[in-house]
């Protein structure tokens, strides 16, 4: 019952271990899977908000462009994203400082793309008018005979020829090569030289402007975020991939760490047990006599004192029985020592078989038996006394003559006779003598002598 | 002759019209929008409001934030350049309170990126109210009204212990970005015609041909962008050697090509937010168009136009929403 409960508390440790490992595992992967989640629609949102910010940019010189605050939405939404990452492996972070880096500067530029985009549009917004208003004034001037026709047009072929330079400067700059020098404006009436000196302040605005925004544009363009967030993308990757091999590979040595650990474990319990039966079997072999299998003297010491404690305690009486044989001598000397070796073996059989469990039986010398009955009085002991002489009263044939085996028995009882454990063996041993000096083969009491 | 140059004329002017209808789009549809009170008025608002008119904060117990952002001024000052807590002037004129947003750099270079910063910046210098962070938080600790109306504006994972400077700057900072100032203008975009006088409607007209409206635009009517004081004129304010406000955003980002370039700043309320330019310098708003329509759009102006332009400008005069003006 006991052995089976063992097991079963093993068994259900190491299912409860497995389980908490397997759990454990799933956890982590879960975790990660949520981590690398969140990574991963970070760097799309990236990838989104650029190709918003480009957008809005590109929007600034178009049709569909009504005011700047698309733009710093944009840009505001794109950076604040940028400022508040999750949390993300080494490498993808320092990749998030590029981008940091690259935005900032791309904003400064943005910041330049919109001022001079301002200016543009006033002057392109200003333009349609103004050269309206110079060609109105110089028809006003051509009635009034003021200029001729021939000047009116050099005016205005001078002034369009501006105009498409300033949307496309190559190609009228091969033309112009054939067209006239710029009319002097002496000829011009007073009001529309105003106009005619803001027009080629605009123009020339224009040119500049236009110019300056193609190059801020270009550099712009220059600026490869697009770049970096392809490589975040494919860091991420690579990362997914790591990380999962990682856990793979944690996994399967956290078993083999695991099997390793058993092994150790067992040989370690395997070894203790082999320690402990070879201690107890030691311990054994020092208490028992080699020949009979009985208790020998250390054993008898060892337990007499128990004996006497557990008296003690219950308020019994403990007899020893001190039995010398008779005449072993002879049966040693004239059947030899291994018939004696035989006859002490089978009288140990017999003390075994006259006295009961609990009785101890001990051989302390070479032909000295002695036997310590507890929960016993004086009738019990000398009953089993009488049953152990009988017992030991022998007689071997031989073809010398029959050889004859009795015992003299001495009998001490504690408490009446002494309290002391090794006294009463002594005692024992003493009422002993006094049956061999009575004429053998008799049991002596100590308290009779 | 005369039919050859009449085709020329048609074509130029066809191809020109082409070329510039994007541009000028912007000047049609949707370069202003229109903007609106906030919807609902939270505690935290409330509690920012308190804040901001509270002169505890400040070390002589006389300045508030409404001392330089008056709310009878457009949320600006009607100094100059407000005298700081040191005595000394302090660098801009006061930029208005009302109508920030989030998303864009305020001041007059744009050198706080966000509302946060700026509030952040103005305490740590202790310039303005010449209290620290340290003196704010335990004056307003100590306050058992304020710790009140803090776990109210506040949950309680928020809030965690003390109020601290992060919680102060929260509700400041809501408090004025809930600071918008919808005007009759505003329900003219929205398309009450009525909303605004006749002479205010040609104002608009003349405000987006003459081209104010290439950077004054969006839903604040300006703010938004950087551009170089004196496109076409060269602005040349009288300044000192000490003082090198002029120079602009170039004080703050030491760029050659960030000289005399400014913020453009937010059209609304300006008819009440004199004086005007970064320095103050300018009291009369008729005389701030001109100089703006000669420096930066190579324009001079009648008077007549003017008058009409600030008709336009006088309909951009609104007020927050009436629980969140003291």
């Amino acid at each position: 019952m006991n052995k089976h409960f063992k097991m079963v508390l093993i068994s259900a440790g190491f299912v409860l271990l497995i389980g908490g490992l397997y759990s454990y595992f799933e956890s982590e992967k879960t975790s990660q899977f949520q981590l690398n989640n969140s990574i991963h629609s970070y760097v799309n949102e990236i990838e989104k908000l650029d190709a918003s910010l480009d957008k809005q940019v590109l929007l600034i010189n178009s049709w569909y462009f009504s005011n700047y605050d698309a733009v710093n939405q944009a840009y505001h939404q794109y950076q604040r994203f940028l400022d508040n990452p999750p949390y993300l492996p080494k490498k993808l972070a320092s990749v998030l400082l590029n981008l940091n880096d690259q935005l900032a500067t791309k904003t400064e530029l943005i910041e330049q793309v919109k001022s001079n985009n301002a200016v543009l549009r006033n002057s392109l917004n200003y333009l349609p008018a103004l050269t309206n208003k110079l060609a109105l004034s110089l028809e006003v001037a051509g009635k009034q005979k003021q200029l001729t026709n021939v000047q009116i047009n050099a005016y205005k072929q001078h002034m369009y020829r501006l105009v498409f330079q300033g949307i496309a400067s190559q190609l009228i700059h091969h033309r112009t090569k054939k067209i006239k020098k710029i009319p002097s404006l002496v000829d011009l009436p007073a009001e529309a030289v105003v106009d005619w000196k803001n027009f080629n302040v605009h123009i020339n605005m224009l040119i500049e402007v236009k110019q300056l925004d193609k190059e801020l544009h270009e550099q712009i363009e220059q600026i490869e975020m697009k770049k970096n967030i392809e490589l975040l993308a494919g860091m991420f990757s690579q990362h997914l991939a790591e990380s999962d091999q990682q856990l793979k590979q944690y996994q399967s040595w956290f078993i083999g760490y695991l099997f390793i650990g058993l092994i150790v474990i067992t040989a370690f319990f395997i070894a203790l047990r082999y320690y402990n039966q070879q201690h107890s079997k030691y311990k054994k072999q020092t208490l028992t006599d080699p020949l009979t299998g009985l208790g020998n003297r250390r054993k008898l010491d060892k337990a007499m004192s128990i004996y006497i404690e557990q008296a003690k305690k219950s308020k019994t009486i403990v007899g020893v029985l001190f039995i010398d044989l008779d005449g072993f001598k002879n049966v040693n000397d004239s059947l030899g020592h291994k018939r004696g070796d035989q006859l002490l073996v089978q009288i140990a059989k017999r003390l075994e078989s006259a006295l009961r469990r609990h009785d101890l039986i001990t051989r302390t010398g070479g032909d000295e038996f002695v036997v310590v009955i507890p929960n016993a009085n004086i009738e019990v002991l000398q009953r089993i006394a009488d049953q152990i002489l009988r017992l030991l009263t022998l007689e071997i044939k031989h073809r010398d003559g029959p050889v004859l085996v009795s015992a003299s028995i001495g009998i001490s009882c504690y408490p009446t006779d002494t309290e002391g454990a090794l006294q009463l063996i002594e005692y024992a041993d003493e009422a002993m003598y006094q049956a061999k000096a009575d004429g053998k083969s008799c049991i002596r009491l100590f308290m009779d002598i | 002759m005369i039919n050859n140059s009449m085709f020329l004329n048609f074509l130029i002017v066809t191809t020109l019209f082409l070329w510039v209808s994007p541009y000028s789009n912007a000047h049609q549809a949707d370069a202003i929008t229109a903007i609106q009170w906030p919807v609902k008025i939270t505690p935290k608002m409330l509690l920012g409001k308190r804040l901001f008119f509270d002169k505890r904060l400040s070390k002589d117990y006389k300045t508030s934030c409404a001392s330089c952002h008056q709310f009878d001024r457009g949320g600006s000052s009607f100094e100059k350049r407000p005298i700081q807590h040191s005595g000394k002037p302090a660098k801009h004129n006061s930029t208005s309170i009302f109508n920030i947003t989030q998303n864009y750099k305020l001041g007059w270079i744009g050198q706080f990126a966000s509302a946060e910063l700026h509030l952040n910046n103005l305490i740590e210098e202790k310039k303005d109210m010449g209290l620290s962070w340290m003196e704010i938080e335990q004056r307003i600790n100590t306050d058992a009204e304020y710790v009140k109306l803090f776990t109210q504006a506040f949950t309680a994972t928020e809030l965690g212990g003390d109020i601290t400077r992060g919680h102060i700057n929260q509700a400041l900072v809501t408090y004025e970005l809930a600071l918008t100032t919808p005007s009759s203008f505003d329900l003219y975009l929205q398309g009450d015609k009525t909303a605004i006088t006749e002479q205010a409607v040609k104002g608009f007209e003349l405000f987006q041909d003459y081209g104010c409206v290439s950077c004054h635009q969006g839903k604040n009517i300006g703010g938004n962008l950087f551009q170089k004081l004196g496109v076409f004129e060269t602005y040349q304010p009288a300044f000192s050697m000490e003082d090198r406000t002029h120079l602009g955003r170039y004080n703050y980002s030491g760029k050659a090509i960030d000289r005399q370039v400014f913020r453009v700043p937010s059209l609304r309320n300006v008819a009440l937010t004199s004086p005007y330019f970064h320095d103050g310098s300018i009291y009369d708003l008729g005389t701030v168009i001109k100089l703006m329509a000669k420096h930066q759009l190579g324009r001079n102006l009648s008077e007549v136009d003017i008058a009409r332009i600030i008709a336009f400008l006088q309909s951009l005069n609104g007020m927050p929403h009436p629980e969140l003006i003291p």
